[in-house]
């Protein structure tokens, strides 16, 4: 039996078809040719197979070219797409400025050459299933509805559109609030000199409703920043927006950043994604434990992972017919801020052209594929190298402070009596990290650091001992808070955290009942914005020195109510209590303005604004249970 | 119900958006406003069109599936991020533009050039203050952008060392017929790229009751 599964005012239908009369007919069809969908339709023709491209756009290469995202953010070299890359080079050498104009042209020759046919301002509005196989797509063009059977449908249209359409299951968002990260209008500037690409960042938004989608673009596109383009002139502004974040699929084999750090890799690796969990949003108080030990409690935010991506993690779990080798692909919310990048997107097309390609010839099913078959692929291309597992890493081209970045490996410390060495400095992550690697074998060496005079090393041991779930050190934690510590850590060249933001995560995190009138004070306190710590340039180098938002006193407000949750939550007696502080503070916008004086559309504004909604939806759910 | 539903977020939708303000809806398949300018390289005034936008109901990333009449009304059924959804409105407007709409169309260019640029047969528009032009490449009325981005590619290929191209279209600019705007099955077709410039096409948007309809 044969279905057609539609999406309608956000619901899926189903329905029986007894003859579809299909009026085309492909090896595959690759839905959205972004960054992974051209160069997966490319790869799979270039394997002798017919294929369709169906792209909403004009051109193709999507965040690659209209998107104005034109290089490589870290991610590992190789594979076929670097022979592309180099015709795109010598093309951009000889004709244009810019990376993203040499793309359109290059790729969109080279796809064509290879016989493939492209749909432009179209679009995949229904799926058609046997059973839960996928076997072709009905397609929205200019001209109107057309429908086109395949061996095999790839989602590449970053948001699961087309799994979604076959009833595939998805996870989008943080935990706490179902928020995404900030979204970003790109724009050509020109310099006096060159030309090039400028972000701005803006809030969250629900790209999957239309309504919201649509004002956030209203607003977003017509918002003159204060600080314009930073003298640079304005060309044009890119016409695909920047979404970082959107649905993820729940597939075969997904990864979770817990498994991660607990060092268990998938055994069937299609390639190695390599950059920080590069999260754009600054409320990173809200994002969770697993990160939130990491880059918050440990500071390591900015140290760059390495992750080994399996081929079945583009597989939709239960499904067939059907490849998600695009940003959806399943990995969870934390790893996919790392596995998003373009050299990524490159090599997940790659890998699905290949499994594909094995399918098709030999006549099976995506699932029967042999995967030591497709590793010798992807091995033979240099899509997958073994070298590219290199672990953690701290990696770039400049420190926080400007100066010149030498990359290294992380290696973790294995011996208590060698933490010291660096719980004393600055840049205490490593050794923190360590510690929670080690486990309770350090405990008695850090007791023994709570009552060092050093101040680095007494606070910075108290940090070790709170992430083995140990509230010996508490006291010397409340003191970090207290005293409103705004020592910025220097662990990472970018998101580092200031030490007393980092004491309030672990009270948080330890459920410590004693530091919540401190918290609530910090919260409630009119005059708390105008202490000198929240004005020290250290503090504001911490992230962006952005005008008319108080970025260290963000930092504490959202800690705090974060960690007066986490002990809520654990201390139902004290719930009144922060409830009563909550109600107080975010009943008015008194709270807003001490924080920042830009529009809460704007990504200050909208964080400023989920602070409050995070402390109400806590309450609601103390009231419920 | 919608008084008026507008198709294309175009500069003749701003003036009806202004016009009409929260009794209008303009539908849009791009995630831009003003594309029929912007997109075709003519720059300048992106960020206020969107604060017309602001003023009505807009909906963008949405393709047009089908119009029909009911009840004296029309019934728009659009696909979007979110599937299916269809509107009601009392009249509509198309703004739009296609090939059956015109007698020629360009693919554009935005180039630098240190010197005034030759290409015979090619109209080619200073940017002002700048040496950047705005190249004006000839395609056939009825060809896709693979095969006009194929004929701009030979023109690339004519490029001095001192030509660099800095941006291409992502629309076709279209010149359309004479006997526009008209009115077919109910609906009035109003292309906005009928108009030279994009001041003019918000004022006929502006005067959607006045002196277009006459």
């Amino acid at each position: 039996m044969i279905y057609l599964s539609e999406i309608v005012n956000g619901e899926q239908v189903t329905r029986e078809v007894c003859e579809p009369s299909f009026e085309k007919s492909f090896d595959v069809i690759v839905c959205g040719l972004g960054t992974s969908g051209s160069l997966a339709a490319l790869f799979c023709a270039e394997n002798g197979l017919s294929v369709l491209g169906v792209e909403a756009f004009s051109c193709l290469g999507g965040t690659h070219t209209v998107g104005g995202v034109p290089g490589h953010y870290f991610g590992c070299p190789g594979g076929r797409y670097t022979t592309v890359e180099q015709d795109v080079q010598d093309f951009v050498r000889r004709y244009t400025h810019t990376q993203t104009e040499g793309r359109k042209f290059v790729v969109e020759q080279t796809l064509t050459e290879q016989g493939v046919e492209i749909f432009y301002e179209a679009s995949v509005c229904g799926v058609y299933l046997q059973e839960n196989t996928v076997i072709g797509v009905r397609v929205l063009t200019e001209c109107g509805i057309l429908d086109c059977k395949a061996s095999i449908v790839m989602d590449c249209t970053a948001e699961a559109c087309v799994a979604v359409m076959a009833g595939c299951e998805t996870e989008i968002g943080r935990k706490t609030d179902g928020q995404t990260q900030p979204y970003s209008m790109v724009s050509l500037v020109f310099d006096g000199k060159n030309y090039g690409y400028t972000n701005i960042d803006f809030g969250r938004v629900n790209q999957h409703d239309r309504v919201k989608l649509s004002e956030a673009i209203v607003f977003s596109r017509g918002y003159k920043m204060e600080e314009g383009h930073k003298g640079k002139e304005l060309i044009a502004q890119m016409p695909l927006m920047g979404v970082r974040e959107g649905r993820r699929i729940i597939a075969e084999e997904t990864v979770r950043l817990k498994e991660l750090f607990e060092d268990k890799q998938t055994d069937t690796p299609m390639f190695y994604s390599y950059a920080d969990l590069d999260k754009h949003g600054w409320d990173i108080a809200f994002d969770g434990e697993v990160l939130g030990d990491w880059a918050i409690g440990s500071n390591l935010g900015a140290y760059n992972v390495t992750v080994a991506v399996p081929y079945k993690a583009i597989l939709p779990k239960g499904y067939d017919g059907i490849l998600v080798p695009c940003r959806a692909l399943g990995v969870d919310r934390d790893v996919s801020s790392c596995v998003r990048m373009n050299r990524d997107m490159k090599k997940v097309a790659e890998a699905a052209a290949e499994w594909a390609d094995l399918a098709i010839k030999q006549n099976k099913k995506l699932r029967e594929v042999s995967y030591d078959q497709l590793k010798e692929r992807l091995m033979e291309s240099g899509c997958l190298k073994e070298s590219d597992n290199r672990g953690y890493r701290v990696d770039g081209t400049r420190n926080w402070d400007g100066t010149p970045l030498t990359p290294h490996s992380v290696e973790w410390i294995v011996d208590p009596e060698k933490l010291e060495e660096v719980l004393k400095t600055e840049a205490p992550g490593r050794a923190i990290w360590s510690v929670k690697r080690m486990g309770t074998k350090a405990e008695s060496v850090l007791r023994q650091h709570l009552s060092a005079t050093d101040e680095n090393l007494r606070k910075h041991s108290a940090f070790a001992m709170a992430i083995l779930g140990n509230c010996e050190a508490n006291a010397v934690l409340k003191d970090i808070v207290i005293e409103r510590d705004g020592l910025m850590l220097k662990d990472c060249r970018k998101h580092n955290n200031l030490r007393g933001c980092v004491a309030i995560y672990w009270l948080g995190r330890l459920g410590d009942r004693e530091i919540v009138p401190t918290l609530i004070d910090l919260i409630s306190n009119p005059d708390e914005s105008c202490k000198e710590i929240y004005k020290r340039e250290n503090a504001m180098t911490a992230r962006y020195k952005m005008r008319g938002f108080e970025y260290a006193y963000f930092q504490f407000v959202s800690q705090a109510v974060m960690a007066l949750i986490r002990i809520g939550d654990v201390h139902s007696d004290l719930r009144p209590q922060i409830k009563n502080a909550f109600t107080s503070v975010f009943s008015n916008d008194d709270y807003y303005h001490r924080i920042t004086t830009r529009p809460k559309e704007t990504s200050e504004g909208n964080m400023t604004q989920i602070i409050k909604v995070i402390a109400f939806s806590a309450i609601r759910k103390w009231e419920i249970e | 119900m919608y008084d008026v539903i507008v198709l294309g977020a175009t500069f003749v939708a701003a003036g009806i958006a202004e016009r009409y303000k929260e009794k209008c809806l303009v539908l849009e398949r791009r995630l831009q406003a003003g594309y029929e300018f912007f997109g075709t390289l003519y720059g300048g005034g992106e960020v206020t069109v969107y604060r017309n936008f602001e003023k009505c109901h807009t909906i963008f990333d949405v393709g047009i599936v089908s119009i029909k009449r009911e009840d004296g009304a029309f019934l728009c059924v659009t696909h979007g991020v979110d599937g299916f959804c269809t509107y009601k409105a009392k009249r509509i407007i198309d703004t739009r533009c296609n090939a059956d709409m015109c007698v020629s169309k360009t693919y554009n260019l935005l180039i630098e050039s240190e010197e005034e640029p030759d290409f015979s047969n090619l109209y080619c528009e200073k940017v002002e203050g700048h040496n950047r032009y705005i190249l004006h490449c000839e395609v056939p009325l009825y060809c896709g952008y693979v095969e006009a981005r194929t004929i701009v590619k030979k023109i690339l290929e004519g490029f001095s060392e001192t030509q660099r191209l800095i941006l291409s279209a992502n629309e076709f600019d279209y010149r359309v017929k004479a006997d526009y705007p008209k009115k077919e099955n109910g609906i009035l077709y109003l292309p906005s790229r009928l108009y030279a410039d994009s001041v003019l096409a918000f004022e006929a948007g502006l005067d959607i009751d006045g002196e277009v309809l006459k």
